[in-house]
């Protein structure tokens, strides 16, 4: 850690990482130890790439929540190279993802789906987005699907797919990299669940326990489960009028909540201060495989009259 | 001697970019601009419920997360004939001014200001400032690329600026961050905010509420007027070769913004070839003559000839600038002349130009912000929703700003399915590349930029684009 830390300090910033990957501190020793073994310069390195992607998962992780982006980047990764911070362009730019690449072990985390048909829809330093990635995830030790969209093709693989937008695993398996990959959904990511993960990788050097690909942490129970109006739902109080009803259940104008597995009832946002139903506002479900599904995000109070709580989620899913 | 520097990424901007120019005496001569990335945003949403238009058009770009939401709930607003009550209007407005201002700090320092300062002066810091020395003990002992690795050419390299502007350069990311929480307290979380809708907002805004937005307001205005504005104003004295590097056409664009309170913060209006007139929707049309795509408008990669995903707007067939100096140029803002008439800046196209418009145009738009905060009425609806059953036939337009400069969506729907989706962005019109004869903006205003620190780079076209906000993603969508 930092040469000014003490081990007070240091110990404050293992429980920091536990509390963020696990929401609790009893992994404080384990993340400890994978930190006092790594000095400042072995900390492992990370470059971020991105393909069909917005950059709103970067930006996201700057915005952070209980997780701070300068603490991540200068206290528990060493980041080498991102494409909308790194002070060099051009062939400059080309020659330091390669001497990081080649110098070390490193973490790549991919913003953005791949565009496997129409591969000139994405191209980087002359070549498509599709020939190149893979040369580069074959040097990396682990691989972070950073969205959405890098874990499931996101938007631009939605509807009639204009580019053959595909997701990273996918592309893993057609251009036969085997790397271990872990996956954040999220449209964007929720900061503390990528600087999180990473900062446990980074620590342990292992992936946290997973389930479909994600950190059970963060991605284990529905939010319907942990909803703030799971109480209005229980009483059958609906919205019908967002102007008028504040507080009810926000299943029947079309939330996502029930088809959903993710924690931001409890971790919320942007430091904490609101999450999108508490805003009165449903789930539209953008951690979901599915995003942005072929169903409307948005559904009147009317179009759910007289029908079973079972078939409500069918409708949900498509 | 001639020759052609070809930069490819072009890092610090959103997306992906590729600046291909002919440098002859050492002077760019001739320059192309190629946009790299499609993703067919406009046809994912054929055939969809015209509201989903809200949350997915929303997401063509995050860094200018909150702009498109609101241009397409503009525009669907008009297509359901349903405005949103006063409040909804103060709270997207409160929504949007303050994601401008934030995103104008992450263009100056996180995007632009590695271009002008020496970041290695960091190691000859002797102070106490603990800030500092944390950073400093950062850089010995990790050795971090992304900062040592840098393009060759002229710094700052006095190391007390320096060491300012790279301590607001930490500092602007952290006020970032609790802009985003001002906005996510109103419309649920940042980027792309899910309460704002067609008709309105949803969120119950108590005075507690807005009272730690008012709080956020603070600090961001705190940064504005004591560190970034002072900031652009001490790159511009050291640099003033700039307000005659990066000139385009001086034809401008601007769309009327802000204007819930009566009189707009930003009027909307043309400049064409020095003459003023109000816009049209009419006289815009979308060249693809260099563009991927075939004469309907559908992708075509393979187009001979072609080199960039980006299309080419006109205005009555003439390139013309958006953004934040067009906004001002268009306004003839007072205070704007006046600070140029200081810094000794010609009033034009130019790459300081552009810089000191986004820094006095911060600060006009912080100001209508408090404005908007005491118009707000409790106990009035913040939203009239929409009947999401109609099935609605029509078309509706929004115009709208985003910090990099006019935005129109356009949607058109037939029996509740949109059939037709539009949009028209700032980065298109900057950087589409050339059509009719006419080469696009950028490439104009790169005309002439010196070229001297390197033999197969430039840290001068760097600068050139760079102070356009380039938004790629967007920008092709």
């Amino acid at each position: 850690m930092s040469i000014q830390m003490n081990r007070r300090e240091f110990l404050k910033r293992c429980r920091y990482v536990s509390v963020l990957v696990f929401g609790s501190t009893i992994f404080t020793n384990e993340i400890a130890e994978g930190f006092t073994k790594l000095s400042e310069a072995e900390r492992p390195q990370v470059i971020f790439i991105q393909s069909q992607c917005c950059t709103g998962c970067s930006i996201s992780a700057t915005y952070g929540n209980e997780s701070d982006f300068i603490d991540f980047v200068t206290n528990i990764i060493r980041l080498q190279v991102h494409p909308n911070i790194s002070f060099a362009q051009g062939v400059d730019y080309m020659s330091l993802i390669n001497e990081v690449a080649d110098s070390g072990p490193f973490y790549l985390v991919c913003e953005g789906s791949i565009p496997a048909v129409m591969k000139e829809a994405c191209v980087f330093n002359e070549e498509p987005m599709y020939d190149y990635m893979h040369k580069l995830m074959n040097k990396a030790a682990a691989i972070i699907s950073s969205g959405t969209c890098a874990c499931y093709g996101g938007i631009p693989a939605s509807n009639q797919n204009v580019t053959g937008a595909i997701a990273i695993d996918e592309y893993m398996k057609r251009t036969g990299v085997k790397k271990p990959m872990i996956k954040i959904p999220g449209c964007p990511i929720q900061p503390d669940r990528l600087m999180g993960t990473v900062a446990y990788i980074v620590a342990t050097g292992k992936l946290p326990e997973l389930v479909d690909g994600k950190p059970k942490r963060y991605f284990g129970e529905l939010i319907h489960d942990q909803c703030g109006r799971y109480q209005a739902f229980n009483q059958g109080h609906y919205t019908k009028d967002y102007a008028k009803d504040k507080l009810k259940c926000l299943l029947k104008n079309g939330c996502r909540g029930p088809v959903v597995h993710s924690d931001c009832p409890t971790r919320r946002w942007n430091g904490k201060v609101n999450v999108c139903i508490e805003s009165n506002t449903p789930c539209i479900g953008c951690i979901h495989d599915d995003f942005p599904f072929n169903s409307p995000l948005y559904l009147s109070e009317a179009s759910f009259d007289d029908i079973s709580w079972s078939e409500m989620k069918k409708k949900m899913e498509k | 001697m001639a020759k052609t520097i070809s930069i490819e990424p072009l890092t610090r901007i959103e997306g992906h970019m590729k600046v291909e120019t002919h440098v002859e005496g050492e002077r760019v001569a001739d320059a192309k601009i190629s946009g790299q990335m499609y993703r067919g945003f406009e046809k994912f949403l054929e055939g969809r419920h015209p509201v989903d238009a809200a949350r997915i058009a929303q997401r063509v770009c995050g860094v200018c997360h909150e702009v498109h939401g609101v241009a397409s709930i503009l525009a669907l607003e008009e297509l359901y004939k349903n405005p949103s009550p006063k409040n909804g209007q103060i709270l997207r407005d409160l929504i949007l001014g303050l994601h401008l201002v934030t995103d104008h700090f992450l263009h100056f320092y996180t995007l632009c200001v590695p271009d002008f300062v020496d970041f290695t002066k960091i190691l000859e810091y002797n102070g106490n400032d603990t800030n500092i020395n944390t950073l400093k003990s950062w850089v010995i002992k990790t050795k971090p690329q992304f900062v040592l690795k840098r393009n060759a050419g002229n710094y700052i390299s006095d190391t007390n600026t320096c060491l300012t502007m790279i301590n607001n350069y930490f500092q602007a990311l952290k006020v970032r961050s609790k802009g985003a929480s001002g906005i996510a307290l109103l419309g649920a979380k940042a980027p792309f905010t899910h309460a704002v809708l067609p008709g309105g907002v949803t969120t119950d805004i108590s005075p507690d509420r807005l009272m730690q937005y008012f709080n956020v307001l603070e600090e961001v205005k705190n940064f504005a007027m004591n560190h970034y504005i002072p900031d652009v104003m001490e790159l511009a004295s050291r640099y003033p070769e700039y307000f005659d590097i990066g000139v385009s056409y001086n034809s401008f664009y601007a769309n009327e913004t802000f204007k819930v309170l009566g009189e707009p913060v930003f009027k909307g209006g043309v400049i064409l070839n020095g003459s003023e007139q109000s816009f049209s929707f009419g006289n815009v049309k979308e060249f693809y003559d260099n563009s991927f795509y075939d004469s309907k408008g559908e992708p075509a990669p393979k187009k001979s000839g072609a080199y960039s995903w980006t299309k080419s707007p006109r205005y009555s067939g003439e390139p013309v600038e958006v953004g934040p100096l067009a906004r001002m140029i268009v306004n003839k803002d007072e205070y704007f002349y006046k600070t140029m008439k200081k810094l000794g800046g010609k009033v034009q196209s130019s790459t300081m130009g552009r810089h000191v418009a986004r820094a006095v145009e911060s600060r006009n738009i912080i100001e209508h912000l408090y404005l908007l905060l005491d118009a707000y009425k409790f106990g009035e609806p913040n939203i009239k929703q929409v009947d999401f059953d109609k099935k609605v036939s029509g078309v509706g337009t929004g115009f709208s700003i985003a910090a990099r400069g006019a935005l129109i969506h356009q949607i058109e729907a037939d029996k509740g399915k949109i059939v037709r989706y539009n949009m028209i962005v700032p980065s298109t019109w900057n950087f589409g590349p050339m059509a009719d004869g006419k080469i696009g903006v950028a490439e104009k205003a790169l005309i002439d930029t010196p070229v001297k620190f390197s033999s197969n780079n430039s840290i001068e076209v760097g600068r050139v684009i760079r102070s356009y906000d380039p938004c790629t993603a967007c920008s092709i969508h």
